[in-house]
């Protein structure tokens, strides 16, 4: 199977995967065919991985053989919901046909994912971190079919297999795996173009999630703040720096096309962090919203696809499980139970992983043990916060988007602090503060991590939800 | 006036896209019919090569090489000799081990060996100083000079470039049959 049918036909098994739970979560509401694609994507890219994932643990080797059979029984319930009689399914009323501005950005919407497509398959992966953190841990996944290979457990004594970062989470290694199961051999392309998966999907869900609440205009000029964010698919193509290569902006590196300086879009999973706490954090609200216990498993399911992809998305579940306990409007401890199907769907996925985890060195340097010395390192406050402004205010990499959303929260502070939009806003508040937290402690020299894209790659987690607060407070988008 | 204020600032952000428009129309003017590695034109097939920043130098021949000859789920101990360098692009172990998988790779300190590069510093410090035990068991020795030109002189002298030793032909032909006189 070639390097682009193999990913397609990945997705295709994690979207049937994802759409049993999800037409099981929805089956009173209703949903458009929009909604149910997308968040059927979502759901399978964090189900599929973490059934693989369960099933190496017991002892299953995971081959393009137990894969198939095993990810074909997975997908078969979601394929016969495809066509059970769907009552629900819900047809949102169109409001005449499109404005020439809405056509517009519905076709710069289509251009932008197009492309974003077409660079992540003829780029070949370039990266260190896509090659050696992600990409290596799935070869071995496709060689070995094992999560607990002595590859992974042996980067230890005097003489020892070499790994970077064995006990990073395997979400996308497994993703990456599943599609060179198709292809016979494993192949980084493939890899590659598996993950960009999530560009679109990022698209289809903020068009999803938005449609509905705030209108097809608005919906539209939110997506395409999404996929419209330049960092997803370049880093450093135009600089202002001076002595950068062809001045300003840097037009030779523009006419290299800057993949020398590697994309989002690579195979690494700064992305799916992002589009995963997006979802996490939608359902959430809507969860609280209804009182839906199903909606609030879904939401702990999408935190844990996070925390499954990157540490990033561990630490992130703090000011997930923030913003959920502000949304509760506790006036007991007891009023915070309304969170339990958001912590046990997250448990079941984060808590074997946790275990296996414990059995695989940890060579890097490691944040939990850290948190109290953020109080003896605030000397590198003024640093962080400067470095932090100056990345959140390069308009060659993100527009105005996080501007533009301390202005709205600004102007309007009691929707966003305590209308429609406090949950997403308060995820980007309560992450960009544990991300700052992170940066004060970490034993890197900070010029060395500042030259690494920190925080600009961490802000990328909190973009997609960044980009949801900013359509949820925008004039003119007071729910329909 | 919140409002127009808030217009002309998503306003700002549009035309800002500007940019991304940019990097694609250059892009796709740059690179439009071109395929990747693999493209059926050499010239460019090897440009995209080059996009690929540590397939540089000796490397893509020396991993050829080393595919072709060492069976796959065989042991290799890698061993740096010459280390001139620290810099990122001299992490040769860990572009061997990557390229060579499922062949098994091992390297003495590995933890450090596969860390950061504030922990890669340490690692060169330390096997600067260590006496490398070679006799660990493994058919196959991969010996590796971590010099600036490994990485970007494509034609070295066999003393100056990486090697590979097999111990079981060694063993049975004799050591000073080998040109790398460490070895002996």
């Amino acid at each position: 199977m070639s390097d682009l049918a193999a990913p397609l036909l990945t997705w295709l098994l994690a979207g049937l995967t994802g759409h049993a739970v999800v037409d099981a979560a929805f089956r009173d509401r209703g949903l458009t065919r929009m909604e149910r694609l997308a968040w059927s994507l979502l759901a399978g890219a964090a189900l599929v991985p973490a059934a693989l994932f369960l099933a190496s643990a017991a002892g299953m080797p995971l081959q393009p053989r137990t894969a198939a059979v095993l990810l074909g029984a997975l997908a078969f319930p979601g394929a016969f919901a495809l066509f059970r009689p769907q009552a629900a399914r819900l047809r949102l009323d169109a409001p005449g046909p499109m404005s020439w501005l809405e056509s517009g950005g519905a076709m710069m919407v289509f251009l932008l994912v197009g492309f974003g497509i077409w660079l992540a398959c003829i780029v070949p992966m370039n990266t260190f971190d896509a090659t050696f953190h992600w990409a290596y841990k799935a070869k071995i996944l496709f060689h070995t079919g094992s999560v607990t290979d002595e590859a992974f457990r042996g980067v230890t004594g005097t003489v020892g297999r070499i790994q970077t970062h064995p006990d990073y989470p395997l979400l996308v290694p497994m993703l990456e795996a599943v599609s060179s199961f198709w292809t016979g051999s494993f192949s980084s392309q493939a890899a590659k173009i598996t993950i960009a998966g999530f560009f679109p999907l990022a698209a289809a869900l903020t068009w999803a999630v938005t449609r509905r609440e705030l209108g097809r205009p608005r919906a539209i000029l939110t997506t395409l703040f999404i996929v419209g964010t330049p960092m997803y698919l370049y880093a450093n193509v135009f600089t202002l720096q001076p002595g950068g290569e062809g001045g300003w902006p840097s037009w030779q590196r523009l006419n290299q096309g800057g993949i020398r300086t590697g994309t989002v879009l690579d195979g690494g999973t700064d992305l799916p962090v992002g589009v995963f706490l997006l979802g996490a954090v939608w359902m959430l609200r809507s969860g609280l919203a209804r009182d839906s216990k199903a909606l609030l498993a879904l939401a702990g399911l999408f935190s844990a696809g996070a925390a499954f992809t990157k540490n990033e998305g561990l630490g992130l579940i703090l000011p997930t499980l923030l913003a959920g306990a502000l949304a509760c409007r506790p006036r007991r401890p007891a009023d915070l139970a309304r969170l339990w199907p958001w912590t046990a769907s997250l448990g079941a996925v984060v808590v074997p992983w946790l275990v296996v985890r414990s059995g695989i060195p940890a060579i890097d340097e490691g944040y939990g043990h850290r948190v109290l010395e953020v109080f003896t390192r605030l000397e590198r406050l003024p640093q962080v916060a400067e470095r932090f402004i100056t990345v959140a205010a390069n308009g060659f990499q993100w527009g105005l988007l996080w501007i533009l959303l301390m202005a709205l929260v600004l102007l309007r502070p009691g929707r966003a602090l305590r209308g429609t939009a406090l949950i997403p806003v308060a995820v980007v508040g309560f992450g960009m503060a544990l991300y700052a937290a992170t940066i004060l402690v970490t034993p890197w020299d900070l010029q060395i991590l500042f030259g690494n894209q920190i925080p600009g790659r961490l802000f990328l987690h909190l973009a997609p939800t960044a980009v949801l607060a900013l359509g949820l407070l925008l004039p003119g988008t007071d729910p329909e | 006036m919140r409002d127009v204020f808030v217009r002309a600032l998503v306003v700002v952000h549009l035309s800002l896209l500007a940019f991304p428009l940019l990097f694609m129309a250059s892009f796709a003017e740059v690179h439009l019919g071109e395929q990747r590695l693999d493209h059926p034109d050499p010239a460019t097939a090897h440009r995209w090569q080059r996009y690929v920043p540590w397939m540089r130098g000796d490397l893509p021949g020396f991993i050829e090489r080393a595919r072709a000859r060492i069976p796959e789920g065989d042991s290799i101990l890698l061993w740096a000799t010459d280390i001139e360098t620290a810099g990122q692009s001299a992490r040769w172990h860990l572009f061997l081990n990557e390229a060579l998988f499922p062949r098994k790779v091992f390297i003495h300190e590995p933890a450090l060996a596969s860390g950061t590069m504030a922990d890669y510093e340490d690692w060169v410090e330390l096997y600067a100083a260590a006496h490398v035990d070679l006799m660990t068991g493994h058919r196959w020795l991969i010996h590796f000079p971590v010099l600036p030109e490994f990485i970007d002189d494509p034609d070295l002298p066999h003393g100056r470039t990486a090697h590979i030793h097999d111990r079981e032909a060694l063993d049975a032909a004799g050591r000073e049959q080998d040109p790398c006189p460490l070895l002996r």
